[in-house]
């Protein structure tokens, strides 16, 4: 108790330089505590719109595809080791609107293609016990053409109408008519993106029809699928509803003063049906058998840890890619894409030059925050050093009243834990009420939210006190060589 | 303080050259081996210090001293005799370049840093002239310190505290900051801090030295007042004549030689 009290005397006494080391260490739980809490997720309603359309928080692909038949336009090195791989134009999954490079280019991955089907029950299995997982379903598209055989490229995509009701909301975006629900289930009925025609595309008015030629489904014995474009089936369906799906507000100065703004909105010519009516069309062009899935959509207990999701995700299921899609929006946002902005200038909506890996970084956040902590611990260092030149009469009657060389080397550390304790808790109790609100935002059980806030404050009390200890032994055992003579100086 | 020019081989040349009136047999090693020397609690055996400034001076020269327990030892001289530099070395705050201090049996010269520190923990209390309590805190907490060091419990601690603190007359003054305290008041708390182990030894260097006259009276009252009813040995080096009264073992010292070594009978 007395190290207590004289480490917090000297901490009040010398404010200024405290101050300082106070704001240092703060800084850093500031950005520990956001690494490790807000960071894991995002508040429930980001990137909301592009999730309602994707259908998901999180897309799992498989890693390679084995293309075969008339559709497969890129085959790779012989190596079974090394595979060249590309996406089809066809590819029945979100791809293309992310990384549509992938398709002209492809990518290199090492080990042998997999099959371009996902097992959902398998997957399934292997995802029973993520906790972070509440659901799993599969992403339904068909390549498709509006008007027949030689039409505007329109994929069939079958939606779940339950979910699209009660967790997407997706009749929030109806512009015209209205959207599908449960009991369109098994009915040829049509939803279409209302900003097609912003791009010259015809989109049918409420009330018309819409009539999507689909390829053929051909299996090879060895397990892969292709289409067969020539051998195509057309479908008629009643367009109930149209959609727009509104996603960012670009602003942008226009000369000499002024500003201009613009609403984005996800640009696609998917034709949205029923699932339950794509499993019919799919098993006509098929042959009869049941839908296999190039992609799985994976909606998360809350958006707060989809991170920690998604981490278990890509455990569980190694040789397949698990990404949000708001990381996925995010690195689609930084090139431009999937949005097609008519007004906004090109440097204003994002450089489609851009790559893999823009607006997604590597998580720099442990490094920055080791960086952040060093600098702090060695502030507070600085300052406990230069506190041994203005302390060493006070230390040498602790010695010469017996205090040993451990004695002022606790009583040191114990200054420099308080103070970096101190800021610490500052930095995390600041992060933290961001935090909660992100967590509440989200639903989470407040036995939940407790628990997480005491982990995260373990988290960061550890490293901090690990911190103070390292880097508070230089002036402690600098302090602890001074000597009891040093009360006689003044004698 | 007499400048010499002898290099510390010299001195080593001359062990034996005992201060006079320190009696030679009195230093021979006591029959429980070296770390047993009998009666005297404190003991020096050819006790030397230098300061090399230029040339070589000698602040301790040659000193042998037998103090027993409960003696009233004053130590007197002109200003640069010495004097604090010995007290320093019997206290074990600062080290000899020979000879040894020997407290109730232990030598000084086998302990480390830390040996020491503990050795003053138990055996010493110190009084300096200008009191050196932490100005942060209160005088009860600075008077519990020493005892804190010693991983005494709160209770233990603080009950010791309040009772010396009682016994220098501060019990009013237990929660005021030394620089809430008078001189005085501040002396007796560094009184009271000394005390608080029960030490065997009380140095006091100067403690009335900052100190007005009547405040002086008021130290040196304390001080032979504690003497008499703890029977606690305490060596003061003071030009205050307000000790001599109170001194019943006197040392003078001139050029850090021990010049008249006076044992009075017991008041």
């Amino acid at each position: 108790m007395t190290f207590f009290r004289l480490a917090f005397t000297n901490v009040a006494r010398n404010l200024g330089r405290s101050v300082l080391s106070v704001i240092a260490m703060a800084v850093a739980a500031f950005v520990m505590t956001s690494s490790s809490s807000v960071a894991q997720g995002y508040p429930r309603d980001s990137f909301l719109a592009q999730r309602a359309f994707i259908g998901g928080d999180i897309i799992v692909y498989p890693d390679q595809y084995r293309l075969g038949g008339p559709t497969a336009s890129g085959a790779g090195p012989a190596d079974d080791r090394l595979t060249y791989a590309r996406t089809a134009a066809d590819a029945l999954n979100d791809l293309p609107d992310f990384h549509p490079e992938l398709r002209d280019e492809g990518y290199v991955r090492r080990g042998p293609a997999l099959p371009n089907v996902i097992d959902l029950r398998q997957v399934q299995q292997r995802l029973w016990d993520e906790k972070a997982v509440k659901l799993i379903y599969p992403y339904y598209a068909l390549p498709g053409f509006a008007g027949g055989p030689g039409g505007q490229s329109s994929p069939l995509r079958g939606r779940n109408t339950l979910l699209d009701q009660s967790v997407w909301h997706l009749y929030d975006y109806v512009t015209a008519g209205r959207y599908l629900t449960s009991a369109d289930d098994g009915e040829f009925v049509a939803v279409v993106d209302a900003r097609q025609a912003k791009e010259g595309r015809d989109v049918p008015p409420v009330g018309t029809s819409i009539e999507v030629s689909v390829p053929a489904v051909r299996h090879d014995p060895d397990g892969t699928r292709w289409f067969d474009y020539s051998a195509m089936k057309s479908f008629r369906f009643k367009v109930i509803g149209q959609i727009a799906l509104p996603t960012r507000l670009l602003a942008w100065p226009t000369p000499p003063n002024g500003s201009a703004s613009e609403q984005l909105y996800w640009s696609t010519p998917q034709v949205f049906i029923p699932a339950a009516t794509f499993e019919q069309v799919y098993r006509e062009v098929s042959g009869g058998n049941p839908y296999e899935f190039e992609q799985l959509m994976v909606i998360v207990e809350d958006q707060s840890f989809i991170r920690q999701a998604m981490t278990e995700l890509r455990r569980a299921l190694p040789e397949y890619t698990a990404v949000t899609v708001a990381d996925q929006v995010t690195m689609a946002e930084a090139r431009g894409l999937p949005e097609k902005v008519y007004q906004a200038p090109p440097q204003v909506r994002g450089d489609p030059s851009l790559r893999a890996q823009v607006g997604v970084p590597m998580d720099l956040g442990p490094a920055m925050t080791l960086l952040l902590y060093l600098i702090a611990a060695m502030i507070v260092a600085a300052n406990m050093v230069l506190l041994v030149t203005s302390r060493r009469q006070e230390i040498g009657v602790l010695r010469a009243v017996g205090a040993k060389g451990r004695d002022v080397v606790l009583m040191i550390l114990t200054e420099t834990a308080a103070l970096s304790l101190g800021g610490a808790l500052i930095g995390f109790t600041l992060v933290r009420f961001a935090a909660t609100w992100n967590l509440l935002s989200n639903r989470v059980g407040l036995a939940r939210v407790g628990l997480l806030t005491l982990t995260d404050l373990g988290r960061v009390v550890g490293v901090t006190l690990a911190m103070a200890v390292v880097f508070g032994l230089f002036p402690a055992f600098r302090m602890a060589r001074v000597s009891a003579m040093e009360v006689l100086r003044n004698e | 303080m007499r400048k010499r020019g002898r290099t510390a081989d010299e001195v080593g040349a001359r062990v034996g050259a005992g201060t006079a009136g320190a009696g030679g047999d009195l230093f021979a090693p006591g029959p429980n081996g070296d770390d047993a020397y009998g009666e005297p609690i404190l003991r020096t055996v050819r006790l030397n210090k230098a300061f090399f400034m230029g040339e070589t001076i000698y602040a301790v020269n040659d000193v042998n001293l037998a103090i027993e327990g409960g003696e009233f030892v004053l130590i007197t001289g002109p200003s640069g005799s010495g004097k604090s530099t010995l007290l320093s070395l019997l206290g074990g705050l600062d080290r000899p370049i020979s000879g040894e201090v020997i407290l109730d049996g232990r030598r000084y010269s086998r302990l480390n840093e830390n040996g020491l520190a503990a050795l003053r923990r138990q055996k010493v209390g110190f009084v300096f002239q200008f009191f050196n309590l932490i100005p942060h805190l209160t005088a009860r907490g600075n008077v519990m310190l020493p005892m804190r060091f010693a991983g005494r419990s709160a209770r233990e601690v603080g009950e010791r505290a309040d009772e010396l603190l009682a016994l220098v007359g501060l019990t009013d003054r237990a929660g005021h900051r030394p620089s809430q305290l008078s001189g005085g008041e501040q002396q007796r708390v560094a009184i009271a801090r000394a005390l608080v182990n029960k030490p065997a030894v009380v140095l006091a260097d100067e403690p009335t030295g900052n100190l007005d006259s009547k405040t002086r009276e008021g130290i040196g009252e304390i001080f032979g007042r504690l003497n008499r009813e703890t029977g606690q040995t305490f060596i003061v080096v003071s030009h205050d004549e307000t000790f001599n009264g109170l001194a019943d073992h006197v040392l003078h010292m001139v050029d850090g030689w021990i010049e008249r070594n006076e044992v009075r009978s017991r008041h």
